[in-house]
């Protein structure tokens, strides 16, 4: 370290030599030079004591420094302390991210300005974030030796055996009609050759980063304009985002995978590609394109052409159209922004996706975009006093569904002429039927299961291209599918026939699953700390009851479930609903056998549960809550009727005790940022109810940031990319004329999530406990010993971790302040309004923000010590009990209304040596059947044992397809952050 | 023996204590004295301190609490088993709950009140509970109480026992109440089972072959039970022994516990040193072959195992 003076100094020579090296270097000089002419950039470096004040500026196709900040500059780099200017230019990637989280680097102004900035360095210093990143490797990679050297083996064995002890079901679902064995135990993945070689290209492959939906849109834009048209007239967002759309999806590449039965593709990477959508996610990464190959967590891969296109022509194009800028700009809201980019309190989801959905794909299915599109005609002739917003709004549907009928036509074209070229006949003939099946959907109604499933498949990727980002679910696939099962079943009556067909139909769901599985999230490095090694997650939903409250389960739900344990993949993310009482324990049985087999899923839901918390919305009608599907982790909505953008903020719950307990004052991130309710050492808070009433006004005053931010961002998603494919396929957009992030559908609503209820819960417990009720400690000690994380307090911390019952131990005290945080929470939400009109529900998963959001929280009152990570979801601490069945019944105690947005209970079970497998599925069954009975909402078991995964993270080629529910979302462990690794490991483990 | 016996804990969500979920309630006290116990703690009727080393931080309350002066840091078993009488007062001073009593007495109504709270798992995976110990049956009264409350509440209810009792009042007070027994035989060969055991097994052999007699009535059920104990109870001569004795009893079933080493990290809590060293054979899992070896000894007499 040296004196500011000195890293002035350095930072003037660094400044200097990138100057110097763009000026001099003819190859980096015509980095400057973009498609839309030379790339100006203006950026500040300063400190907050003001000992380093330094510019760049590149203009024209030339750097110079400047001895001050630049007068407007794109983006400035605030460091808090002069050290941190070097420790940021040393620092491994976790390190800087550690830095940005703790206030010791922060950043103002244009975050692509800021990317472009990153970008202009890693070509100069590409070298030294290479060396940091090799160094961070290289750690990890000894400390997981290190872990898992003694570890048992056992794991790479007994893993891949589950497989192959299916066990038989029993008939008897009144609504499966043909199978004789629903388990379907005699097939195994060998028998499906071609699942299997695009299971293997898929887990094997690297993501690419796609840059073809970039530049079409930016061509697009070129052309047509953006604030303006052609004409120069303002240009309509309805009618320029469908124009859009069907610009995209008329000149996208219409490819036909290998050896599949199904056309169309997520991207031009036919095995595994990501979409990077300029104005969205992909405006994160200009900063990365040179590195995010070398990066330690899910490296992706990107052509050199892709690179050029994104750094001169399509960033440049959207560094002020992008989501985050236009939030900035057009609000004029500083903390809701600079809450988001430090990462310790809230993340603001629509920066990057309006968020997860079920759109209706029954009606695609019904109705075809034919039949779509005479609605829209039928509501544009009889409505005559439509407004311009309608007539735009049904105009851009319209438009939209053409884009959709181009691309099936543009992959009919291509399967015929691949099929003209073709030698083998057997492929001809293959490649003959999805040109017919695209000739058919999904223009027209599906008329049998193939071109049901290819309808679905194109509809799926269409309304990927029109906006999402995150997950689009397939909502009730056993329901939407049946139908055309049983027309096509209908039509055998040979026994031998039809069981060729069943084996067909399990290869065709199979090859849907391999299709969702096409597609990842393009993330920034960042990112891979807060959903680190999680899919887009397309959710599948199957079993629980039908609209009219009979048991759902049917023949396509058991073969959901064969094709989920055979495939055992991250993405789609399965869900299997229960209903006590209507569904059989034939299917709760094999719902546990494929969790078992898999490790990890499918997640259960408690019909019961979850229906009585969405019935607690007003006007919402029964038999469309009974239609409830997930999204995203493990949130519900209504397919095709419920606009429900559920996790659209993920709050850390902690961030508001902490204030609560510094007065305002949020302690890592350094920021006075939240009302002064009182200060503990002169005394605040005489009773534990002033101590609670000042955490909800944090709360407000979190949750308020949370609710106006979102609000703003939604507005701003509504005025930039309205969703109108989507609003085809969700009731009420038509009828009223309304897009789907209009409040034009039936239901509307927005998610919460809220992280770290445990420790909340945990922590209160200890203050009323300790302080208030037995008085062993004053207020002003246990914040002492706290602030110091109990290094001067150990006594404390044991009588903390020994005396204080926590959520989850079957202690009443403890499972009533659940409760109580947790009706804080909802009454705040439930009473406020989103951008749609719709209330906002609250969940309590997690996704991996429990980490993240760990690291920047100091000591807690419940013991938990400074940067451990919190308890994922809504799961118990594991020292609350050493018995499973404490934490299940506190769980299914929690009051249903005040998770209308659904939980993440993670449990992980490992089974006995001397279990045989029916044992184990017999087991897991009791757990579930009796929690549901207990009316707990959501479970979802990884059985797996902790010596295997530190087995698998010292040697992680034996553990290829190893899977983990993290929170809601799946993932292959070995893929996984190093710091979630060892969350996952330090659960509570429970032996079968 | 008093009526009112200490119990070790209640211990929910076990699998492997009779069929499904089940509650066990650990009764302390045990009339024989096995060198492997997997319980060392249930053994003693009276109660003591348990000290667990990994919780301690060290903070000497207990060392300025004890009024015996029986706590040392120069000592490695820490409390001296001699001085210490048991009265408790470290157990409440100790931040860390390092230092806690093995053995509290539990009124019959509040351990049902315990197990009644399991009673919906109980009911989806047809477990119950299960009065291991120790020695439930050394407390017939008390032991005959409990199984009476529970079978009111209409919880399956399984004794297991050592066989060790005097079987009058065992048919009086336990058997009406119990709808399983499980049965231990641990070695065939008497002098055997007293050099290992501390007991002659005469007494043993005859009440589980009067217990057999009265099984016939289908009112319970009787499993007889071999702990595999590596060159104690899982020799040759002594399984092939006990496969020959039951079948000649008549018995059909049998069941084979595998070894578990864990025992001797209690040992050091309970104020005694582990006699063996981390290396010797038991203090290993037994491994997989082993076990099936045992059990074709069994299998091979005709006999099932569970």
């Amino acid at each position: 370290m040296g004196e500011p003076a000195l890293i002035a100094e350095q930072a003037n020579a660094l400044l200097g030599l990138v100057a110097e090296l763009f000026n001099s270097d003819p190859d980096l000089n015509g980095h400057l030079k973009g498609k839309h002419g030379w790339i100006n950039l203006s950026v500040g470096l300063k400190t907050g004591d003001g000992s380093i004040s330094r510019g760049i500026v590149f203009k024209g196709g030339r750097a110079a420094i400047l001895e001050t900040l630049p007068d407007e500059p794109d983006c400035t780099v605030i460091f808090k302390e002069p050290e941190n200017f070097l420790l940021f230019l040393e620092a491994t990637p976790e390190e800087s991210y550690k830095m940005i989280m703790k206030g010791g680097v922060r950043f103002e102004g244009n975050m692509m300005a800021l990317g472009l900035w990153d970008y202009l360095l890693s070509l100069t210093l590409a070298d030294n974030y290479l060396e940091a990143v090799q160094k961070q490797i290289n750690e990890h990679r000894e400390e997981n030796i290190l872990l898992g050297k003694d570890a048992d083996t056992m794991g790479r064995r007994e893993h891949p055996e589950r497989f192959n002890k299916c066990l038989r079901g029993i008939p008897g679902d009144p609504g499966v009609k043909f199978l004789e064995d629903p388990y379907l135990s005699d097939y195994r993945l060998e028998h499906f050759p071609r699942l299997k070689r695009l299971r293997e290209e898929r887990m094997n492959a690297r993501c690419e980063i796609t840059s073809e939906l970039g530049k079409l849109l930016t061509d697009f834009h070129m052309e047509n304009g953006y604030e303006t048209d052609k004409e120069g007239n303002t240009f309509d967002p309805l009618l320029r985002k469908a124009a859009s759309v069907k610009y995209l999806l008329e000149n996208r590449k219409a490819l036909i995978r290998d050896s599949d039965l199904l056309g169309g593709t997520w991207t031009e990477n036919p095995i595994l590609g990501g979409l990077a959508r300029p104005y969205a996610e992909g405006s994160y990464i200009w900063g990365e394109l040179k590195t995010c190959t070398q990066r330690e967590y899910a490296p992706y891969s990107i052509s050199p052409e892709s690179i050029d296109l994104f750094h001169r022509y399509i960033f440049p194009y959207w560094r002020e159209r992008n989501l985050l800028e236009i939030w900035k700009k057009e609000y004029n809201n500083e903390t809701g922004p600079r809450i988001h980019e430090q990462f310790f309190a809230i993340t603001f989801w629509a920066t990057v996706s309006e968020s997860e959905n079920n759109p209706g794909f029954k009606r695609i299915l019904e109705l075809g975009t034919r039949g779509l599109a005479s609605l829209i005609d039928d509501e544009l002739t009889e409505d005559s006093s439509a407004d311009r917003e309608k007539i735009n709004t049904l105009k851009g549907m319209k438009l939209c569904l053409e884009g959709v009928d181009a691309y099936a036509a543009n992959l009919a074209c291509q399967a015929k002429e691949l099929a003209e070229r073709e030698k083998n006949s057997t492929r001809k003939e293959e490649l003959l039927r999805i040109c017919r099946n695209l000739e058919s959907v999904p223009h027209n109604p599906a008329q049998n299961l193939e071109e049901a499933v290819q309808s679905i498949l194109i509809t799926l990727f269409c309304l990927g291209w029109e906006t999402m980002d995150a997950s689009i679910s397939l909502g009730r696939l056993d329901q939407l599918l049946q139908p055309y099962l049983e027309i096509d079943l209908a039509a055998l009556d040979n026994l031998s026939d039809r069981e060729t067909y069943v084996k067909k139909a399990v290869e065709l769901v199979g090859l849907l699953y391999l299709q969702v599985a096409g597609r990842e999230i393009i993330a920034m490095d960042l990112a891979q700390l807060q959903n680190s090694g999680s899919a887009p997650n397309t959710c599948i939903t199957f079993g629980g009851i039908t609209r009219d409250g009979k048991d759902a389960v049917n023949d396509m739900t058991y073969i959901l479930l064969k094709v989920t344990e055979m495939l055992s993949l991250n993405h789609p993310n399965t869900h299997a609903r229960f209903k006590p009482g209507s569904n059989s324990l034939t299917y709760l049985k094999r719902v546990a056998e494929v969790n078992y087999i898999t490790g990890a899923t499918p997640a259960l839901h408690n019909d019961d549960a979850v229906i009585n918390s969405l019935s607690a919305h007003k006007g919402w009608a029964p038999e469309d809550i009974r239609d409830w599907a997930s999204t995203g982790c493990v949130e519900p909505s209504l397919p095709g009727l419920h606009a429900g953008t559920t996790s659209a903020l993920e709050i850390n719950l902690v961030a508001p005790l902490e204030m609560t307990l510094h007065n305002g004052r949020h302690p890592v991130a350094d920021w006075n940022l939240g009302p002064q309710t009182g200060r503990i050492e002169d005394g605040a808070f005489s009773t534990f109810e002033d101590f609670f009433d000042a955490f909800g006004e944090q709360c407000s005053f979190i949750f308020d940031q949370a609710v106006t931010g979102n609000n703003q961002l939604g507005e701003i998603f509504h005025r930039h990319h309205p969703h109108l494919l989507i609003s085809t396929l969700t009731e009420g957009c038509i009828e009223s004329g309304r897009e789907f992030l209009r409040g034009g559908a039936r239901y509307n609503s927005s998610g919460v999530t809220l992280i770290g209820l445990s420790d909340v819960v945990d922590s209160m417990v200890s203050i009323k406990k300790l302080v208030y009720n037995d008085r062993v400690v004053s207020l002003a000690e246990m914040k002492s010993a706290i602030d110091s994380n109990f290094a001067r307090h150990p006594e404390l911390h044991a009588l903390i971790k020994s005396r204080v019952p926590r959520f989850g131990s079957g202690d009443s005290q403890a499972l009533d302040m659940a409760r109580r945080v947790m009706k804080l929470v909802h009454d705040f939400f439930t009473a406020s309004r989103d951008y749609k009109g719709g209330i906002y529900t609250t969940g309590w998963w997690s996704m991996a923000h429990h980490v993240v959001y760990g690291r920047v929280t100091n000591a807690l009152p419940s013991g938990r010590l400074a940067g451990e990570p919190f308890t994922p979801g809504l799961t118990p601490h594991p020292s609350a009990s050493p018995n499973l069945l404490d934490n299940l019944r506190d769980v299914a105690a929690l009051d249903h209304r005040t998770m209308d947005n659904n939980i993440a209970f993670n449990v992980k079970l490992v089974p006995g040596q001397q279990d045989t497998h029916e044992d184990v599925v017999n087991n897991i069954t009791s757990y579930m059947k009796t929690y549901c009975e207990l009316g707990g909402m959501q479970l979802q078991f990884n059985v797996v044992s902790s010596e295997t995964l530190k087995d698998a993270m010292a040697n992680p080629e034996h553990y290829r397809d190893l899977m983990v529910r993290i929170s809601g979302y799946l993932a292959y462990f070995t893929r996984i952050h190093h710091e979630l690794q060892l969350e996952v490991i330090r659960r509570a483990e429970y032996s079968l | 023996m008093s009526a009112d016996p200490l119990i070790v804990n209640i211990k929910g969500n076990s699998l492997d204590d009779g069929p499904g979920i089940r509650s066990v309630v650990f009764f302390k006290g045990c009339p024989l004295n096995c060198s492997w116990c997997h319980n060392p703690e249930c053994i003693s009727a009276k109660q003591e301190i348990f000290y667990d080393r990994e919780k301690c931080i060290g903070c000497g309350c207990c060392i300025e609490t004890c009024p015996e002066a029986a706590i040392s840091r120069d000592n490695p078993l820490y409390v001296d088993r001699e001085s210490c009488s048991a009265c408790l007062d470290c157990t409440g001073t100790c931040p860390a709950a390092a230092l806690t009593a093995a053995g509290s007495r539990w009124e019959v109504e509040a351990a049902v009140k315990t197990i009644l709270k399991d009673k919906p798992f109980f009911k989806n995976s047809g477990g119950g509970a299960t009065l291991s110990g120790g020695e439930p049956a050394l407390h017939p009264s008390y032991t005959g109480s409990l199984l009476r409350a529970l079978k009111k509440e209409k919880i399956h209810t399984l004794v297991e026992t050592c066989g060790y009792f005097d079987f009058i009042s065992f048919n009086k007070e336990i058997l009406p109440h119990a709808d399983t027994i499980y049965f231990d035989l641990k070695l065939i060969d008497p002098e055997a089972h007293k050099r290992f055991c501390g007991v002659s097994n005469e007494l043993i052999l005859n009440n589980l072959i009067r217990l057999h007699g009265l099984s016939h009535s289908g009112s319970f059920t009787l499993l007889p039970r071999i702990p595999l104990v590596p060159s104690i109870t899982a020799t040759k001569e002594n399984l092939s022994a006990a496969a020959c004795f039951l079948k000649r009893q008549g018995f059909t079933k049998a069941s084979l516990l595998p070894y578990n080493p864990l025992w001797g990290e209690k040992l050091p809590c309970l104020g005694k040193t582990d006699p063996y060293p981390p290396s010797h054979h038991l203090r290993k899992w037994m491994s997989r072959e082993e076990i099936v070896k045992c059990r074709e000894l069994f299998t091979s007499q005709g006999l099932c195992l569970e």
